[in-house]
């Protein structure tokens, strides 16, 4: 049994491309302007299945709308035998068609009449229902500034990407990307307008950012544990830099100003007790307390 | 209880001892050519603390970036059970002389035994960050590791306190929807095998005379035959001494100098 010939609600093409824009178009209007940060396989582990030293090195910016928009979803703010931690969650929905853009791909050209990377009327593959050249201004898209035309995106991947992060300005947070899943509006008109990421707050285990944005760059300062991070060499690798009165100019690192809660230290002291109650003993030589191995 | 309050923080000791174990493990990142590219010192903590000073802390202007910076171990004390297997005599004393006043003593009754069982969780991004961690914990144990911990300063007491490892689990939560957070903590359970003191009762006197009356008979009223008595000795030189007429006089005589027992028989 085939569909009636007469009524072609899944492949016609133009109505097709008239959803995308408005897709496109309400999430410009309803959307947030977040960054898209990529990540970049540094030594992967094929045992584990993991990447302890990736790095993130671009932020392309683009709008997403937040689906969960009653707030943030997931158990929130809790305290546990590990700490304080905040397990909060948010799904964010990217027109296909944008993504295509920032991932720059020719794509949409072939789509409609219309250049998105240079806003201008595509006159190699006009669409019936194409913005024509006289309504070129009035186009909802906005591109980005200094990209027109450039192949200045730092994302290649066809698609958003598990493991990939996003920084919501809005929230000053950074979440990372944990599913995405491209069938959340179903076919509609027989096309995927979009892809749904389901994004948690990022767990953060030292992970490189070298993004050349400084707030999220900034992230990795903050948050590190890295002491090589601290350290400082000279040219000839001899001495320290001194200041005119010869105070150093380098700073011990302290674990404690980057995780506040930490004991390192505390444990370490024996002045927690009156007359040192803890007796010193060497952890270099765990069997007694003379001759370290 | 009992009327007497004394504290001598037993268990904040044991617990820093112990955190001070792992107070300087390292995890270190290669890159495929073995080069170290990033040195973290894994940070540690007590696990049960309160609730607002810990959010005060860790996130006092609300701005925190991420859901939590990871490696890190936490550890608590779960439980303790007395231990009647390394109980000695209840109405043994330690005793001890004080520093400041020779002449007097202080006592206290034997400890109670118990062993603390402590859980700690060790928490990382990476599997192989975990596995370091633990490789530079489980060798240590075999399966216990004894720490010198100063209990009773007061008494000088020092005790050696074995923590043994019991076990190591794995919580890896790699299975189901992709939506669902990886959970990777490692669980290492301890036992310390620790003494719980009493109140220590100071100002004590040191007896440094005692007599032994000898009678003929049970009647006390009558005539006792002979005095023995007992006294330290001690030479002007530092040396002990049995002569007690070559002995200083035992007011000069600490309980902490070299003395003799010097015995006079006399009627």
């Amino acid at each position: 049994m085939a569909t009636n010939k007469y009524f072609n609600h899944y492949s016609y093409r133009r109505e097709q491309d008239l959803v995308d824009d408005l897709v496109v178009e309400a999430i410009k209007i309803f959307g947030h302007d977040v960054r898209y940060i990529p990540f970049t396989v540094v030594a992967e582990d094929p045992l584990f299945g993991e990447d302890p030293l990736r790095k993130f090195d671009g932020a392309e910016e683009i709008e997403l709308y937040v689906k969960s928009v009653d707030g943030f979803e997931g158990e929130g703010q809790f305290l546990s035998k590990l700490g304080y931690e905040i397990q909060d969650s948010i799904t964010f929905t990217v027109a296909r068609r944008r993504w295509d853009q920032i991932r720059n791909t020719n794509t949409l050209l072939d789509e409609v009449g219309y250049l998105y990377q240079t806003e201008s009327a595509n006159t190699r593959n006009q669409s019936a229902i194409s913005v024509s050249t006289a309504y070129a201004n009035t186009f909802s898209i906005t591109l980005e500034t200094g990209t027109a035309g450039a192949n200045t995106y730092s994302i290649s991947s066809t698609r958003p990407l598990e493991g990939d992060l996003i920084y919501f300005p809005m929230v000053d947070r950074v979440f990372e990307i944990k599913s995405v899943s491209h069938e959340a509006i179903f076919y509609q008109t027989g096309r995927l307008q979009t892809y749904d990421l389901y994004c948690e707050l990022f767990n953060y285990s030292a992970e490189r950012f070298g993004t050349g944005n400084t707030t999220i760059d900034a992230i990795e300062t903050r948050y590190s544990l890295d002491v090589l991070n601290f350290q400082f060499t000279l040219e000839d690798g001899t001495g320290s830099l001194l200041d005119e009165s010869s105070g150093s100019y380098i700073i011990e690192h302290r674990l404690e100003d980057t995780n506040p809660t930490a004991n390192n230290e505390y444990f370490n002291s024996g002045a927690v007790f009156k007359g040192n109650a803890i007796q010193d003993f060497s952890e270099s030589n765990p069997f007694s307390e003379r001759n370290p191995w | 209880m009992l009327g007497t309050h004394y504290y001598h923080g037993i268990i904040r000791k044991h617990i820093v001892a112990f955190g001070n174990m792992f107070n300087d493990i390292v995890v270190q990142r290669l890159d495929t050519n073995n080069n170290r590219v990033q040195t973290i010192p894994v940070p540690i903590a007590y696990g049960p603390r309160e609730k607002f000073l810990t959010k005060l802390a860790a996130n006092p202007n609300l701005d925190q970036d991420v859901a939590i910076t990871l490696p890190r171990i936490g550890f608590e004390l779960t439980s303790m059970i007395y231990v009647p297997t390394r109980k000695v005599g209840s109405t043994h004393k330690n005793r001890y002389t004080n520093t400041g006043d020779s002449d007097k003593i202080s006592t206290q009754y034997t400890p109670v035994p118990y062993d603390l069982f402590i859980s700690v969780s060790v928490m990382v991004r990476n599997y192989d960050d975990g596995s370091q961690i633990i490789e530079q914990i489980v060798p240590y144990f075999r399966p216990e590791f004894t720490l010198n911990i100063n209990t009773i300063p007061e008494m000088g007491i020092t005790s050696d306190v074995p923590v043994v490892l019991n076990n190591v689990g794995i919580l890896d939560e790699y299975e189901g929807d992709f939506k669902n957070r990886r959970a990777l903590i490692w669980s290492l359970d301890f036992l310390m095998k620790a003494n719980f003191y009493g109140p220590v009762q100071t100002g004590q006197g040191v007896i440094k005379r005692a007599y032994i009356d000898m009678y003929a008979n049970t009647d006390l009223t009558s005539s006792r035959i002979e005095r023995i008595t007992l006294t330290p000795g001690l030479l002007a030189n530092g040396s002990p001494t049995t002569n007690s007429a070559a002995s200083v006089a035992i007011s000069q005589i600490s309980a902490n100098s070299d003395f003799g027992f010097a015995v006079d028989i006399g009627d």
